[in-house]
């Protein structure tokens, strides 16, 4: 019994991690433009092809696609921010508006360049590491613990970029302030395309990192943004620590949910952790001080 | 005096308009035998009540809901176990599924109560994927991913097309009544400002879960009635590409207007049939094409622009 647990918060930790990557960048998004970000989940999946792709025509080392794969999207990141986004950022529906069709787009290529034949409908993560390790009678998985380990340099470096360098600074301060930020000399929009761009990449890498789990179809993304979406929320939104934390748990969540009931649940999980955390404290379970 | 003529000459003017409109769109099939012309409009109909009941949600209230395919694909699966399981005959099915779809409504009603906005839009997304993964993992009873044949009501595409024709007529006469008529005050002071709306002493809880009971109900009709003619319901139906169709339409023909909707309908079906040709397998690429630039450069939608350039003219 105890091994079963163990086993299972481990592997929960993987996701979380996983899931925390995801929705950090939703966060940040949310921070600096105060706009959910709907084509998330389709990005992610996108970049999940795309280093699939990549994978089978150009290089075979995850490593290196999957970077190719996560610049490619950053690239997007910035198109779609200064095409799509900026423009209309004084109406805050329209863009959700805006990034919900963005997301139906890129989803509907992506299936579209699966009926061309270029890749698979349902692909599966080229990356396969065999073996386990055995502590203590537990056997954790080499591949998962590659998992674990790189969603966490990510996340510590996301931290670190934010909270020590000189433009994670300027990120931050946009978001507590615009105008403050701008009085600063803060190149406004450079920031934003830069953090749309950035987080964009980050749901790219974790797309591939979740597709070494979880297998995708082109219409994955909703579900990853449901997901995402989720943890933001509870997290609170805006709030890149409280949204690490909110991962995390709700990596655990899915995991024990998925053991104990079914993982065919774990949507309804989510759901539910939505509803609860706007009905009891909708600025975030896991917000620091004062409610906003 | 002469103002008020003015304006009732106005209004039988636009009546008159939308009855010839009506009424070409009947002789379509005698005059035009062409089965694949006919499906088109069968579907067109169907999606301009699917659409017109999101608008009177999301364009009148102001509660953009991108969830509303889980009353869609609710009233179809609640239809097509009707008829299979109880053998309940078709005509009676529609109503009921749209009935058991306003039930239904208030507990995604209920709890949007309290969230407003870019959070409202999120749970309604969320609760219609979590409603498809619901679906899904009971393979038993709703055979999964696949979904399951439903028998059709009738055979035949002319005699859908009629039934869908009059289905549609009657749903937007309803609910541009409703929405026009009866609640346009309620409806529209929420939309504006919620606040202002309650400290006039208007119970916004009562008009807002009654906009989704009603706009439900709709949808609930227009997926029953879409799975007897495409016999067969699948978790598709339930998913944020239909979801998507539904806001598409609603903004290219204009949101907050019922008929704007069903205009939409028409115009995104018919464009999609006739660039399918171009690049095959991809009409909801066009629809997100076509939705994103309407929402950059003409949100208000066609109706609300093509008036406008009348008047100034």
């Amino acid at each position: 019994m105890i091994a079963t647990i163990t086993e299972l918060i481990f592997s929960g930790l993987v996701l979380g991690a996983i899931y925390a990557l995801v929705s950090v960048g939703l966060s940040l998004i949310f921070g600096i433009m105060r706009v959910v970000n709907l084509a998330h989940g389709s990005l992610l999946v996108l970049g999940a092809f795309l280093s699939y792709y990549l994978y089978n025509i150009i290089i075979p080392n995850p490593f290196i696609t999957t970077i190719l794969a996560a610049l490619t999207v950053f690239a997007l990141g910035i198109f779609i921010e200064r095409l799509a986004i900026y423009p209309f950022r004084a109406y805050e529906m329209r863009v959700l508006m805006i990034t919900f069709g963005l997301g139906i787009i890129v989803e509907q290529v992506v299936l579209l360049i699966g009926a061309l034949g270029l890749w698979p409908m349902y692909i599966t993560s080229r990356f396969y590491i065999l073996g386990s390790i055995d502590l203590f009678g537990i056997k954790f998985s080499i591949q998962r613990l590659v998992l674990l380990g790189v969603s966490t340099i990510l996340i510590c470096g996301l931290w670190l970029f934010l909270t020590r360098s000189k433009l994670g600074k300027a990120i931050r301060t946009l978001a507590q302030d615009e105008e403050v930020a701008m009085i600063f000399g803060i190149a406004i929009e450079r920031i934003r395309a830069l953090t749309f761009a950035l987080s964009s990449a980050l749901a790219a890498i974790a797309g591939f990192l979740l597709n070494s789990i979880y297998m995708f179809h082109a219409h994955a993304g909703w579900e990853y943004l449901l997901i995402a979406l989720a943890i933001v929320i509870v997290g609170g939104l805006g709030d890149v620590r409280g949204t690490i934390i909110a991962g995390i748990v709700l990596g655990l969540a899915e995991s024990f949910v998925g053991y104990f009931i079914s993982p065919s649940w774990r949507t309804t999980c989510f759901f539910i952790s939505i509803l609860i955390t706007l009905m009891v404290r909708p600025s975030g379970i896991f917000r620091r001080g004062k409610e906003t | 005096m002469t103002l008020a003529i003015k304006a009732w000459m106005g209004k039988v003017r636009d009546l008159f308009f939308i009855l010839i409109l009506l009424v070409i769109l009947a002789l379509i099939p005698i005059f035009l035998a062409d089965p694949y012309i006919i499906h088109l409009l069968t579907v067109a109909s169907v999606y301009a009540i699917f659409s017109a009941s999101w608008d009177l949600l999301s364009g009148y209230t102001g509660q953009i809901s991108l969830g509303h395919a889980v009353f869609f694909g609710g009233g179809a699966y609640v239809a097509a176990f009707l008829t299979m399981w109880y053998n309940v005959p078709s005509p009676l099915c529609i109503p009921i599924s749209g009935a058991v779809m306003a039930l239904f409504s208030i507990i995604i009603g209920v709890p949007s109560l309290r969230v407003t906005g870019p959070y409202l839009t999120i749970t309604t997304l969320a609760f219609a994927e979590t409603v498809k993964a619901i679906v899904i993992a009971f393979p038993g009873i709703t055979r999964g991913e696949e979904g399951f044949p439903v028998r059709a009501m009738v055979s035949g595409m002319v005699p859908n097309f009629y039934i869908s024709l009059f289905l549609m007529t009657f749903s937007i006469i309803v609910m541009y009544y409703i929405a026009n008529r009866r609640l346009r005050i309620p409806l529209t002071a929420i939309r504006e400002s919620e606040t202002t709306a309650q400290a006039s002493g208007l119970n916004t809880n009562k008009y807002k879960v009654l906009s989704f009971a009603i706009s439900a109900f709709f949808a609930g009709m227009a997926g029953s009635f879409h799975c007897y003619y495409m016999m067969i319901v699948s978790p598709a139906l339930l998913s944020a590409d239909t979801s998507f169709m539904a806001f598409a339409m609603g903004v290219v023909g204009g949101m907050g207007t019922i008929i704007g909707p069903v205009i939409g309908a028409y115009i995104i079906t018919i464009l999609s049939e006739l660039l399918r040709g171009v690049i095959v397998r991809a009409h909801l690429l066009i629809y997100g094409i076509i939705f994103v630039a309407f929402i950059m450069l003409m949100p208000e939608g066609i109706i609300k622009s093509l008036s406008k350039l009348i008047k100034r003219s």
